[in-house]
């Protein structure tokens, strides 16, 4: 199926809020908006793979994480969409505000809990999310993962002599 | 970690991007070093190559993170490309990110246009070779480029009487300029090229022999950015200082312990502006001059390498 015809029928499919279920691993079943779930590009790549032609009324998939894990996922890929549509190229300062409020929600989190995020966003492939997290975990990574070895001689330290 | 991995819903499994390792998805309290490879790889990108190189001996799947091309891209400047383009030898194949990394941070030199040059001695065209030179810093990833002295237009350069041209040890080149004597002191250099948007200083390197005389007048040094001329300055070879007197009061009589090793003498800053939108690169074209005709005395013992741009 063409590229330009997927996003058509994407286009139409998102007028008529078309509703995705999810079915976690604790068997519950969350109802997420279609351009919501498709913020994260595995479930996208999912739907494109179901087709038009075996295009059921109600879609359902199952998605191997804890209800909770979900459950944050979902709630930055709906952040994700408003943002999108509701700002523009210049956010107004009290928007600003608003992103600099939702990331932070993120930096309050223990080390370990940022790690199962992570881990999370990339499997349902949300970039932006695992860009941000990615970020947040290289500043908090423990320093012993970084000082109990023994520093490789000649290699990262040394600097074009003058 | 492993285990048969669940299909979700009707798809099929190669259409899905993740590990093997994260579909049997245990994910309360995993811990950082139990991530997959490809998590690892993504953090990995935001360390510095030392931080890299150190978290690579944690354990197999961080070595493996960090020898991907995901974290060794997000080093390379933007334009490795034309970088890569234009180096000498760059044009062989690469296996990895790394592996370009590892060769941007050596010495690269870059092929030259040829430049023209007007010369004292007479008013014909020379057409010479543009030797100059571009490397990353290993521990901060950032560009510093260099020409080297047989790029740069030494009035009476080619006359031996005046200027020799051999390699000295610590030189970063073929060959330097070394000043035998000569009473007209001028040396002028250009550079046009691509830089990533920052700020960055310019200096000359050089070195002075412990027989050195001569240079008790100051020497001036001027340098433009984008045909602005931003700095002009005199400044005393021997200690660095900026002058504003005529002569050097510790004279040139006195001896004393000259230091032989190689210097840098700064001459200014310029910034880089970003020219495409969102490139993150810059254009700036540079010319700068080491000057001292104005005592008309002659001078000696001065070894010219080059010029150094260097982030601030």
């Amino acid at each position: 199926m063409g590229e330009l015809q997927f996003q058509s029928q994407y286009r139409a499919r998102v007028k008529e809020h078309k509703p995705i279920i999810l079915k976690t691993r604790d068997h519950d079943l969350l109802e997420v908006d279609e351009d919501v779930a498709y913020e994260c590009l595995t479930i996208q790549a999912m739907s494109k793979q179901l087709g038009p032609k075996n295009d059921p009324p109600v879609r359902v998939f199952m998605v191997p994480l804890s209800t909770k894990l979900l459950k944050s996922i979902i709630d930055y890929c709906k952040f994700q969409v408003e943002w999108r549509e509701f700002v523009h190229d210049n956010p107004s300062e009290s928007q600003k505000a608003k992103l600099k409020a939702w990331d932070a929600q993120y930096e309050k989190l223990d080390f370990n809990s940022i790690c199962d995020l992570l881990l999370a966003a990339s499997y349902m492939d949300v970039p932006a999310m695992t860009k941000m997290l990615s970020k947040l975990a290289s500043t908090r990574m423990p320093r012993g993962a970084k000082e109990n070895r023994k520093d490789p001689k000649g290699d990262g330290s040394s600097t074009q002599s003058s | 970690m492993g285990g048969v991995m669940k299909p979700m819903g009707n798809c099929a499994e190669s259409e899905l991007k993740f590990d093997n390792a994260a579909c049997d998805l245990q994910l309360s309290g995993i811990g950082f070093e139990e991530l997959p490879e490809s998590c690892i790889a993504h953090v990995l990108c935001f360390l510095s190559p030392r931080d890299i190189a150190i978290s690579a001996c944690t354990n197999r799947t961080f070595r493996g993170a960090s020898l991907s091309d995901v974290v060794w891209q997000a080093k390379l400047p933007r334009d490795y490309t034309e970088v890569l383009a234009k180096a000498k030898d760059g044009a062989r194949a690469f296996d990895t990110k790394k592996q370009i990394f590892d060769y941007l941070c050596s010495n690269v030199p870059l092929r030259g246009h040829e430049v023209e040059f007007l010369t004292q001695t007479n008013v014909e065209m020379q057409n010479r070779l543009n030797f100059d030179f571009y490397w990353l810093s290993r521990s901060r990833a950032v560009v510093y480029r260099s020409q080297g002295a047989e790029a740069l237009d030494v009035v009476w350069g080619s006359d031996r009487r005046y200027w020799h041209w051999r390699n000295r040890r610590g030189s970063s080149y073929d060959k330097s300029a070394y000043l035998k004597q000569v009473c007209w002191l001028h040396v002028k250099g250009s550079m046009e090229c691509s830089l990533p948007v920052g700020r960055y200083t310019l200096s000359w390197r050089f070195a002075l022999e412990q027989s050195v005389w001569g240079f008790a007048l100051p020497i001036e040094l001027a340098m433009s950015v984008n045909d602005h001329e931003t700095v002009h300055k005199l400044v005393f070879l021997k200690n660095g200082q900026s002058s504003s007197e005529a002569e050097d009061p510790s004279g040139d009589e006195y001896v004393e312990e000259v230091d032989t090793a190689w210097k840098k003498l700064y001459v200014g800053d310029f910034s880089v502006e970003e020219g495409e939108k969102d490139s993150g690169l810059g254009r700036v074209k540079l010319q700068y001059s080491l000057v001292e005709t104005r005592g008309g005395n002659w001078k000696s013992g001065l070894w010219l390498d080059g010029v150094v741009i260097m982030p601030k």
